[in-house]
């Protein structure tokens, strides 16, 4: 595989995963101050997030396994390599539990946000919904509830730390719109989406305070 | 509007009355962290077990004080509901 597919297919969704996990470490060092039952819905949140990377990194690199050599010849021929990842696929198992772990994530963020209501109405969407553009709009479309929230309580509390949650969710959510936007039969995942969501993420992990020595 | 507070706020806030106003009686804290008299009572006894607040008496009276191992539990407790308000969320 060249360098380009490598670093856009792999090692971006794998940086997304890592920032996540580490995310999810600190918050949950922070459970050691305090038992909060929100606290620990954020630790989920970013647990489910990194967890959802990984079938995402396996498919992935089955697909590359089964493309290798004719991903080579394509490429010396002059061909884009994006194109081989683009070919319209059976929706796998891992493809499926990599959206099943992120909507997961997304709904415990929400549920942290919000009323019961609100997550009731998120988790019913999210059940009803066995297409992956679909799937997409939704994940989108929590992202968007959560970056408004941000923005809202950044609105109310100008805060250093605030108005960097409010711009970490801000990208998350520009990443996956770029993700549902940019998605079609014959488009491979965007690397601009994961991208972006890799920076709202390094952002809303800086947020959380470093575990004392 | 009703307003509650979770545990880790009422911990929170009964820490910060000590810290403000130690030594200080039951009556003051009643009105300073605004709890009952019977979770006060039973709060500032988890206080001392855990060793976060120490009972003296003077001249008949008793009165709390915080103690070093509260003022780092209280510093802790706030700087996570710093993190959580960031996020709009609060302890």
């Amino acid at each position: 595989m060249a360098w380009e597919v490598v670093l856009a297919h792999v090692l971006l969704p794998a940086a997304v995963a890592i920032a996540a996990g580490f995310g999810a470490w600190r918050a949950w060092t922070l459970l050691r101050y305090a038992r909060d039952r929100r606290l620990m819905q954020l630790v989920w949140f970013y647990g489910l997030f990194a967890a959802s990377m990984v079938p995402m990194a396996i498919h992935i690199g089955q697909i590359a396994a089964s493309v290798g050599d004719v991903s080579l010849s394509h490429w010396a021929a002059g061909g884009e390599l994006h194109e081989i990842f683009a070919k319209p696929r059976d929706i796998g198992a891992l493809l499926l539990l990599h959206h099943a772990l992120m909507l997961a994530s997304l709904v415990v963020a929400v549920a942290a946000f919000s009323p019961r209501r609100t997550t009731a109405a998120a988790a019913g969407l999210v059940v009803l919904t066995p297409v992956i553009p679909a799937i997409l709009a939704i994940e989108a479309g929590l992202t968007l509830y959560l970056a408004a929230r941000a923005a809202m309580n950044h609105r109310n509390r100008r805060t250093a730390g605030s108005m960097r949650v409010a711009t970490g969710f801000a990208l998350f959510f520009l990443g996956h719109i770029t993700i549902f936007l940019l998605h079609g039969p014959d488009a491979a995942r965007n690397p601009l989406g994961d991208l972006l969501s890799l920076a709202g993420l390094i952002i809303l992990v800086r947020v959380l305070p470093r575990p004392r020595a | 509007m009703k307003y509650h507070r979770s545990s880790n706020r009422l911990v929170m806030d009964l820490l910060r009355a000590l810290q403000r106003h130690g030594p200080v009686g039951v009556t003051r804290l009643l009105t300073a962290a605004n709890l009952t008299h019977g979770r006060l009572q039973g709060m500032l006894k988890g206080f001392e077990e855990n060793g976060w607040a120490i009972q003296q008496t003077k001249k008949g009276q008793a009165t709390w004080t915080i103690t070093g191992r509260g003022e780092r539990v209280l510093a802790d407790l706030t700087r996570i509901d710093d993190v959580m308000q960031d996020h709009g969320l609060g302890l």
